[in-house]
């Protein structure tokens, strides 16, 4: 396992589904919210000095999710406790 | 809650309208002497706090000053000794009830022109209309006051030199305060006093905006998180703003014509953020978001979330309106686009600097579209996924600064077409034969007929929505009724 590797594709599905949340046609307005979420995650990535590492988009932005959770889960003694819990807060409010 | 231009108008008119009450009845143990000594004695300053307002909003130099001749008397007055001296009958004796009650208003202009300070100057067509508007409104309070005072004035040979200036005022304002209510209303009355202490949404603002400019204004803090943090605000605030616009729109508080020059905008502007929220993936700006611009953010997101969303989407109109005065948020909102188009200001220039500066901007190898560019040390990095310094011109960088000009000219479209919901909704005005009438909320002067009605009540109609009013005009010298509120 690479960590840093797994920790770049996070970062990639992340900003992933930041483009898919901010391209959803969501009249309710929560794709904004959870773009906006991503972004604060996106923040906390760069404070660990993650570098992205590109992916094709993932057919949504909670699958995109989904992947970055996976990947976070592959890297686990790399990742901060708070990046973990952001994200699936993130994924919780996606999936409501 | 929030004090505005607009709530502060609404008290100096309130007051203005009890004092004209006043006059009709007889105060106690108050001569009529005492009571006019009283209101000359507080007229130079209700005069200076008047030009203050006047003067507050520069103007373009092109435009004609509508209050030309209404500023020389009342600089006439400021400058008028004689008023406050002791040769005039009364002026001796402890403060009246009536120099009090101008003094009052005076204090309350005094505010409105300190809110009024920072504003910039008024350069387009709905912030020529806007100071015309407020204008009108200041001058409609001096030409109220100035009638009262006249007609306390009585014929006391004393007073004659007064009576000439209060004459002066009557028939210079005259015409500006009989301005229709509906033609005042205008952006200025949502300047507000905000403090960054408060925890409402104006609050959260207030915070936002200058933690944003700052940010993404310093050549060292600028980052990709601090230019997509702004555009996702971006977002978020014309969304909110555009939800609100709806409610009130759809309980009868904007007219629809305006709403519905104002919702394309407000999507054009949406639309032209949000490329800006996802960067293209080949370009990258490195650095660690900054706290402040994040921590305020993520405030105002919240702030927005808690009062205005619920169960994953915006509240519906008749929510909306139960839980706040809608007039007052869409004000707020207003506040909070003009907010925007600073950021989008800051934006804008954040990126031009990153863009056309060597070495700032990082782009993916693989992704350099310039040929004299692709040397051996591009291709290898290219080979190991490496990222680069962006060449000048390249397209990937000027596609971001396009994007970042087009949000900026949507986002003051939107801003301006925003602006222009301030005019109050429409309805019939109702025009009396009274010397001055209340409507809603603001003295509106009509010529004197023969039968003259001063004043006029003002009551709540019970449905419709907030503010709607209905008048039933009063004799003059009949039973004095409590000023109406907006």
């Amino acid at each position: 396992m690479n960590g840093s590797l797994e920790l770049a594709r996070a970062l990639g599905h992340v900003r992933n589904a930041v483009v898919a949340f901010v391209a959803a046609d969501d009249p309710t307005g929560e794709s904004l919210f959870l773009a906006a979420e991503c972004l604060d995650l996106e923040g906390l990535f760069a404070e660990l000095g993650v570098e992205q590492e590109f992916l094709d988009p993932e057919r949504d932005a909670a699958t995109s999710l989904a992947a970055a959770s996976e990947s976070l889960a592959a890297a686990r003694p790399l990742v901060p406790l708070a990046l973990w819990a952001r994200l699936q807060a993130v994924r919780a409010r996606a999936a409501r | 809650m929030t004090a505005t231009v607009g709530t502060l108008l609404d008290d100096v008119h309130a007051r203005a309208w009890d004092l004209c009450s006043r006059s009709s009845g007889s105060e106690e143990g108050t001569s009529h002497e005492q009571l006019a000594a009283g209101y000359l004695a507080a007229w130079p300053r209700l005069a200076n706090a008047a030009l203050r307002v006047l003067d507050a909003v520069h103007v373009e130099p092109v435009w004609l000053d509508d209050a030309s001749a209404v500023r020389e008397v009342l600089r006439a007055i400021a400058d008028e000794k004689s008023l406050a001296s002791p040769s005039v009958a009364g002026s001796e004796v402890a403060p009246a009830a009536s120099e009090r009650a101008v003094r009052a208003i005076a204090t309350r202009l005094g505010v409105i022109a300190d809110l009024l300070s920072g504003q910039p100057a008024a350069r387009t067509e709905v912030d020529r209309a806007a100071s015309l508007g407020l204008q009108a409104n200041v001058v409609a309070v001096v030409h109220a006051v100035a009638v009262t005072t006249l007609a306390a004035l009585g014929d006391q040979q004393e007073f004659e030199t007064a009576r000439w200036l209060m004459r002066g005022v009557v028939a210079r304002s005259e015409r500006q305060a009989a301005t229709p209510t509906l033609e005042r209303a205008g952006r200025y009355e949502d300047v507000a006093a905000i403090s960054s202490e408060d925890r409402s949404l104006d609050g959260a603002i207030a915070r936002w905006l200058p933690a944003t400019v700052v940010a993404l204004g310093s050549p060292r803090r600028v980052t990709q998180s601090a230019l997509q943090f702004a555009a996702g605000d971006a977002l978020i605030l014309i969304a909110t703003a555009g939800t609100v616009l709806y409610a009130a729109t759809q309980l009868g508080l904007v007219p629809h014509d305006l709403a519905d020059r104002a919702r394309p905008t407000l999507v054009g502007a949406h639309e032209a953020w949000r490329p800006l929220v996802s960067w293209p993936g080949t370009v990258r700006l490195h650095g660690v978001r900054d706290v402040e611009q994040f921590e305020a953010s993520r405030q105002l997101r919240q702030v927005i979330t808690d009062n205005l969303r619920e169960n994953r989407g915006w509240l519906p109109p008749g929510t909306m309106a139960d839980r706040f005065d809608l007039a007052s948020l869409l004000g707020s909102l207003r506040r909070g686009m003009h907010g925007l188009g600073n950021v989008s200001v800051a934006h804008f220039q954040a990126m031009d600097r990153l863009v056309r500066s060597p070495g700032q901007l990082w782009i993916a190898a693989s992704a350099v579209t310039q040929s004299a560019y692709r040397g051996s040390a591009t291709i290898e990095a290219a080979c190991r996924k490496g990222w680069v310094p962006m060449p000048p011109g390249e397209p990937a960088g000027l596609a971001l600064l396009a994007d970042a000009k087009q949000a900026l000219a949507a986002t003051a479209v939107a801003v301006a077409a925003l602006d222009a919901t301030s005019a109050a909704a429409a309805s019939p005005s109702q025009r009396g034969a009274g010397a001055l009438q209340w409507d809603r909320g603001r003295i509106v002067a009509f010529g004197a007929d023969d039968h003259p009605r001063l004043f006029e009540t003002v009551q709540s109609s019970e449905p419709a929505g907030a503010r709607s009013e209905r008048r039933a005009p009063v004799r003059l010298g009949g039973p004095q009724q409590s000023s109406p509120r907006r």
